[in-house]
């Protein structure tokens, strides 16, 4: 398969734990490199959407197209070479080092250690590859998942991440992002959950807006984050107004 | 800011690659100085005890007592590495889960209906059939009830493990009560554990390939197995067939369980402390870790066997399944103790 | 006919020469015998017997549960035999109970390499078993001649038991009986089993009509309606306290080292047995009915 950039398409997706629908109908297409960030109030359907685009979630209605092929119907190691996904909250029972831990992204694709030690320099975990991963902080360890789903890629796919700057600090936050959107260029549609609208319009290229299952708004970052639009949608009030932002390095 | 959660076994995880297979050399080591004690500690009958190369009359009663002790320590050493690696559970073991009283009732259910039959006692061969039918059926029935949305919960896989095995053991109380006041020696004797010195070559070759084999299956699935230590989300996500490996792995551990305990009776505990020990040498990854827990569970079994020839309070040697049991037992505790937060590692 | 006489004579004269010789051989081979054999028995019961008969100083393996001298080395039990010790202890007879899964195939094997003898009860569970094992097991010995003291201890043992069976403690029915042994909860001597042979050669009744060793609860215990519940002992404890509550005025103990052992202590557990049964009230002794003053 030659690496090219992903073609995803939603198309008419619904998706429902038990009986309770959460995402009603979202359509929405990317082709190419670029960071979306998916926001959107709780229980908008933020994460059920990634678990969808992920493969992890079947669709009760529509699909997801990756290159023309439905996700979920995609074999588990042809998937795990074009998607990955950083969870919310990562889990590791086994005491890995995070080198280690690093290296389970390349399970599909097989071990490439160069990929690896990229990812861990991208993320700037070198200097902690050999440590475990139970002694990393909650911030290392987010980053160490994303280092995996670096590693897991190797070249261009589909980058789906959960509030991968949650657990961090703006330092940290502003380094990841700018990570995710050095890899934009070489081809990798990256596809994150982001709560910090200000987070999510210093950095995405395209911004999804999402409200009780609905995607109200897709497009580009500086028409997305319009007061009135975000008011429907959070139910607060928005302001432009200057305040203290911290220098954001050059995208 | 590193979080500092334990400094117990889990430490020694961190071993580099060469010295996890240095402790597979330490382990085969132990198990081979082990052997060489069992075969050569002497016990004459009515005098002292002392080392001598046995005579040839009976050296065959100790060649087959370790082959049995070997491979039923492997077995069941290698069925509590999968067994906790799939639930990502630390306490899971065939023992708690309730694999080895299943087996158990499926030996006591297939000798009492041989016994009605009018036949004498199964053969070990014969038994791993019943045998692995209780034990996959125990197995079944505690991963179906303790499964809620998205996988087996921890500590509901715990809680109806513990109902379950326990209910075996009541069924197997049960057949007791059933058979005759003649065969219910037999079956006390056969529950209390113990490594049999006589067994036909076939049964033997039969005992020894099941750990071979399992052992060749786990390599092979060693790569999803150490992804199997993410979240099941997270493992799905970077490709790995998260219900096949469930479907393969507990199959495997039950197989294994069941020829165990065909072999030897329930030896209780060896499955739980085999991998900890394993794991805290070779180091979590499973290309090392699954030989090391086959290694350990032998050894800990040829152990037990060594020191219940040793044990005799001038009823026989003591039944190696009540000296694993009340060993296992504590240094299992102690184990706990020192990584208590092991399970919570990354949790 | 040129020497009749003559060849009469020398057959005469050889036989003369002949017989004592013979008879020292027989003896010599008996001495020899004697002197060979080595008991191994894996069951409490045949060890006791083999005690009565005299040849505990022949054992030379025994079980955990055979009261037999300590030094006496143990070769594990009907179950789980040690193998390596049986080899080591060089018997040549080793005495068991079938297991009621069979004889060990090992030990078949064994016996065949080692040529011992293997002399197997299929069980013993009723007076005809124990019978037949005091009847046997000189025979399987020592073949048609045991030694003297061997043959008149038996012939002693069997005529005791004869006579245990033959006179009942009781001229009078004393009520139904009940046998129990054990705690909680009890087990009973149903029917088929040694003790109640017993009852049924006295003419007495047992209250429990099922075969073998029966497990009772105090309340079925109680349903039986017993007029005299006799728990046995092999050592000196007290009756369970429910059971003491259960049945106050029928308590009886019996304690006895062979009650609880189908073998050669029989007879004795029989007079004991009579001699407690002999004091219930129901019962008019046969002794003083049989011989009035």
């Amino acid at each position: 398969m030659i690496p090219h950039a992903p073609r995803l398409a939603v198309e008419d997706l619904h998706a429902r734990y038990r009986d309770r629908e959460v995402l009603r109908g979202i359509r929405v297409r990317h082709s190419g490199g670029a960071l979306v960030a998916v926001v959107g109030p709780n229980a908008a359907g933020k994460t059920t959407l990634l678990r969808c685009l992920a493969g992890l979630l079947r669709p009760t209605r529509g699909a997801v197209y990756l290159d023309d092929r439905p996700v979920h119907r995609l074999p588990a190691r042809i998937r795990a070479r074009r998607i990955a996904y950083v969870p919310q909250r990562p889990g590791l029972y086994a005491p890995y080092t995070v080198r280690e831990t690093v290296a389970l992204g390349r399970y599909a694709a097989g071990p490439d250690p160069s990929a690896v030690d990229t990812a861990l320099a991208q993320t700037g975990l070198l200097e902690l590859a050999g440590r475990r991963w139970s002694e990393l902080s909650a911030g290392q360890q987010q980053r160490a998942v994303i280092a995996r789903a670096l590693a897991q890629l190797g070249g261009p796919g589909l980058l789906l991440l959960d509030e991968p700057t949650a657990a961090l600090d703006l330092r940290h936050a502003l380094d990841t992002l700018q990570v995710l959107r050095a890899r934009t260029r070489s081809g990798t549609l990256v596809v994150a959950t982001i709560h910090d609208l200000n987070l999510a319009a210093a950095f995405a290229q395209e911004i999804w807006l999402l409200d009780a299952g609905r995607l109200v708004y897709a497009g580009p970052a500086d028409e997305a984050l319009r007061p009135r639009r975000l008011e429907a949608v959070f139910q607060v009030g928005f302001q432009h107004r200057r305040c203290l932002v911290p220098v954001l390095p050059e995208i | 800011m590193p979080v500092h959660q334990d400094r117990g076994l889990a430490t020694v995880n961190t071993a580099p690659q060469p010295r996890r297979w240095l402790a597979l050399g330490a382990l085969t080591l132990a198990l081979l100085i082990t052997a060489l004690l069992r075969l050569t500690l002497d016990h004459p009958p009515g005098g002292g005890i002392g080392f001598a190369w046995p005579d040839p009359e009976w050296v065959r009663y100790r060649w087959t007592a370790l082959a049995n002790a070997v491979s039923a320590g492997g077995a069941l050493g290698l069925a509590g590495l999968l067994l906790q690696s799939l639930l990502r559970n630390p306490l899971a073991s065939p023992y708690v889960l309730g694999a080895s009283s299943g087996a158990g009732l499926g030996i006591m259910v297939s000798l009492y209906l041989t016994h009605r039959m009018g036949g004498t006692a199964l053969p070990p061969a014969r038994a791993t059939l019943p045998a692995l039918a209780g034990s996959l059926g125990a197995l079944g029935l505690v991963l179906g009830l303790a499964t809620r949305r998205g996988g087996p919960d921890p500590v509901n896989l715990l809680l109806v493990g513990v109902v379950v095995s326990t209910l075996c053991g009541a069924g197997i109380l049960f057949f007791q009560y059933l058979v005759p006041m003649g065969l219910r020696g037999e079956f006390l004797t056969w529950l209390m554990g113990h490594v049999p010195q006589a067994t036909p070559p076939a049964d033997l070759m039969l005992a020894a390939s099941l750990p071979l084999a399992g052992l060749a299956f786990t390599l092979r699935m060693a790569g999803a197995l150490d992804a199997g230590a993410l979240s099941e989300e997270e493992a799905r996500s970077i490709g790995v067939p998260v219900n096949a490996l469930r479907l393969g792995g507990f199959l495997l551990a039950g197989l294994l369980t069941a020829g165990a305990v065909a072999v030897t009776g329930p030896i209780g505990f060896l499955g739980l402390i085999a991998p900890h020990l394993a794991r805290g040498m070779a180091g979590p990854r499973h290309a090392t870790a699954a030989p090391a827990s086959l290694l350990a569970g032998a050894w800990l079994l040829v152990l037990a066997d060594t020191a219940s020839q040793l044990l005799d309070f001038g009823t026989g040697p003591m039944p190696p399944g009540v000296f694993t049991a009340l060993a296992g037992g504590v240094l299992f505790l102690v184990l706990l103790h020192r990584t208590r937060s092991w399970t919570l590692d990354g949790m | 006919m040129a020497h009749p006489g003559g060849f009469r004579h020398r057959a005469a004269a050889l036989l003369q020469l002949l017989l004592p010789l013979l008879a020292l051989l027989a003896i010599a081979a008996q001495a020899g015998d004697r002197r060979e054999l080595r008991l191994v028995s894996l069951s409490p019961a045949i060890s006791r017997t083999l005690a009565t008969l005299g040849l505990a100083d022949r054992v030379v393996g025994r079980t955990p549960w055979c009261r037999l001298p300590a030094a006496i080395p143990v070769v594990g039990d009907l179950y789980r035999i040690d193998y390596e010790r049986l080899i080591r202890v060089r018997p040549t007879d080793v005495l068991l109970q079938t297991p009621a899964s069979g004889l060990d195939p090992e030990l078949r094997r064994l016996a065949k390499v080692h040529r011992w003898r293997l002399h197997a009860w299929p069980h013993l569970d009723r007076v005809t078993d124990v019978r037949r094992l005091i009847r046997e097991l000189p025979e399987a010995l020592f073949g048609g001649a045991p030694p003297a003291g061997v043959a008149a201890r038996r012939d002693r043992l069997l005529q005791a038991l004869d006579a245990a069976l033959k006179s009942g403690p009781c001229a009078t029915d004393p009520g139904p009986v009940v046998l129990l042994t054990g705690t909680d909860p009890p087990l009973a001597f149903g029917r088929r089993t040694y003790l109640d042979d017993l009852l049924q050669a006295w003419g007495l009744r047992n209250a429990v009509q099922q075969d073998g060793w029966v497990t009772l609860s105090l309340e079925r215990l109680a349903r039986l309606r017993p007029a005299t519940v006799v728990w046995l002992s092999d050592r000196p404890t007290e009756p369970p306290a429910g059971l003491r509550a259960a049945a106050p005025e029928h308590l009886r103990v019996l304690e006895h080292p062979d009650v609880l052992l189908p073998a050669a202590g029989l007879p004795d557990v029989a007079q004991a047995l009579a001699r407690i049964l002999s004091t219930l009230p129901g019962c008019r002794s046969t002794r003083t009915a049989a011989s009035p003053p």
